[in-house]
């Protein structure tokens, strides 16, 4: 899979890595049991320091997505994938939340609002978007 | 033999200096980063032409001074100046490089190349899967050629002569003996070794070298690199396993009289297929694969990360943040070292040491 990373925006690398990855999977253009490039390696890659990489790695690595052997390396997990918690629905609620009061500021409607959620969903479930 | 030495030595030096301009990758120039749709910009192809006339001119002055030595005095000086001109031709390019570098640093200031594009970086996460090199296990070949002039010395241990001579001169004139003993006969073995080890050792970073990939053409520039890092890996093994068996050859002579001039072209014709090979490759292919035509190439709004501040001077990378040893030069055909990382430094040192001691050693 190729990762996208903007160096420009505001949101750090080890976040927008955690995200493409999990963006990969959703998609399915990252399998489970599919290995990722070791630490080591992707900071190479990035040009970054080694400590922004386990910080996106330890991330996906507690909430699932990923497991860290040592001999396997970085893999996608074989267990089963996170589900919807009651946690996860509480946070996905206050992170939403903030977006839609802002589009309701800006005069955005319910229906527009709606289709963008729309789009989105099936873009990324068929693994186009990837900028 | 002076004017075999500058055809087949100093006209490639002197060929690849000059073309380097035009076989870097799209997204430099002279050292400095750009979006790879000004490559093209009528500016900087004026550069690359001046730097390309002004790197010929000098060569074309130095093989006349050269010509001009070979003439009139005896081999000696013409070797003696020969070294000496290489060194100066590798300088003066590298002020004729620096003065270009600094101008393409001021029109990177001053031009809006860079207005709405995203810097943005792109890895393949499974670059590394790819097959890159060739397998190692064709290192077997210098292997077997090594340890079959080792055996081959050993066995015949009495009849080579009881002062080896270690060193000549290019008129093919002794100038170091050593004394005849097991270490001493297999110096040149030991050579052939640590070549065989060294070419491995290239081979592992043509394989492990960072990933660059050009955001504006990702699939493009993936597919440029592996075809560049292949057709290395392969060039590694041939130009490897001749210079090997090169070495066996005047480890043979000290036992069978051979005729001097079939040696001396032996050798000069293995020195000549490897470097005209180089050539070959970096003219065909070009930095990172560059100029493989795949037809496939894009022009998007992203441009690499611009880390001019890490190549200081434009050649050398200094990165402490970037745990990688091994990078792609920015200007030339080939790998440089993250001069930040000491790992890379001690290699270095180490590749450098072992020759020596095999020579102190074996005298």
């Amino acid at each position: 899979m190729l990762l996208s990373l903007n160096l420009e925006s505001e949101t750090p690398i080890y976040i927008q890595l955690r995200n493409k990855i999990i963006e990969g999977i959703a998609s399915g253009e990252l399998k489970r049991g599919e290995s990722l490039p070791s630490v080591r390696a992707l900071a190479q890659d990035l040009s970054v320091n080694m400590h922004t990489i386990n910080k996106a790695y330890q991330l996906l690595k507690n909430d699932g997505f990923i497991q860290i052997h040592r001999q396997k390396g970085v893999v996608i997990t074989l267990d089963e994938m996170p589900k919807v918690t009651e946690e996860y629905t509480r946070n996905l609620e206050e992170n939403i939340r903030p977006l839609i009061a802002e589009s309701i500021c800006r005069g955005m409607e319910r229906e527009e609002f709606l289709s963008i959620c729309e789009k989105l969903f099936k873009e990324i479930k068929k693994g186009g978007g990837t900028s | 033999m002076s004017f075999l030495i500058l055809l087949l030595i100093f006209i490639p030096l002197i060929i690849i200096t000059s073309i380097t301009p035009y076989i870097t990758r799209k997204t430099e120039s002279f050292g400095v980063l750009i979006p790879s749709n000004v490559y093209h910009n009528p500016i900087l192809q004026k550069l690359r032409k001046q730097y390309l006339q002004l790197s010929i001119i000098v060569g074309v002055i130095l093989v006349g001074v050269l010509l001009a030595i070979s003439s009139l005095f005896n081999e000696e000086t013409f070797y003696a100046t020969f070294i000496i001109s290489t060194f100066v031709y590798i300088f003066i390019t590298f002020a004729i490089y620096l003065y270009f570098h600094k101008k393409m640093k001021q029109l990177k200031s001053t031009e809006k190349w860079f207005e709405k594009k995203r810097e943005t970086i792109v890895v393949d996460t499974n670059f590394y899967k790819e097959k890159k090199v060739v397998s190692y296990l064709w290192f077997i070949l210098p292997l077997i050629i090594t340890i079959s002039t080792g055996i081959w010395s050993i066995i015949n241990y009495d009849q080579f002569p009881d002062r080896l001579p270690m060193q000549y001169n290019m008129s093919g004139e002794v100038t170091r003996y050593a004394d005849k003993s097991i270490v001493a006969v297999l110096s040149l073995p030991f050579l052939q070794l640590f070549l065989t080890g060294l070419f491995m050792f290239i081979n592992y970073v043509i394989a492990k070298s960072k990933q660059q990939i050009d955001p504006a053409n990702p699939e493009e520039s993936i597919e440029q690199n592996l075809i560049f890092r292949r057709r290395w890996s392969v060039y590694l093994i041939v130009s490897g396993t001749l210079l090997v068996a090169m070495f066996a050859v005047p480890q043979v002579s000290f036992i069978y009289e051979m005729n001097l001039t079939i040696m001396l072209s032996l050798i000069f014709a293995v020195v000549g297929i490897t470097l005209l090979g180089a050539l070959l490759i970096t003219i065909t292919t070009g930095q990172g694969g560059s100029r493989v035509k795949l037809g496939k190439t894009k022009d998007g709004d992203l441009i690499n990360r611009d880390d001019d501040r890490y190549w200081k001077l434009g050649v050398f990378y200094f990165n402490p943040e970037d745990p990688a040893i091994w990078i792609e030069k920015r200007f030339g055909s080939g790998w440089t070292m993250n001069f930040a990382r000491p790992q890379g430094w001690l290699i270095f040192i180490v590749i450098i040491l072992i020759p020596i001691a095999i020579a102190i050693f074996t005298s």
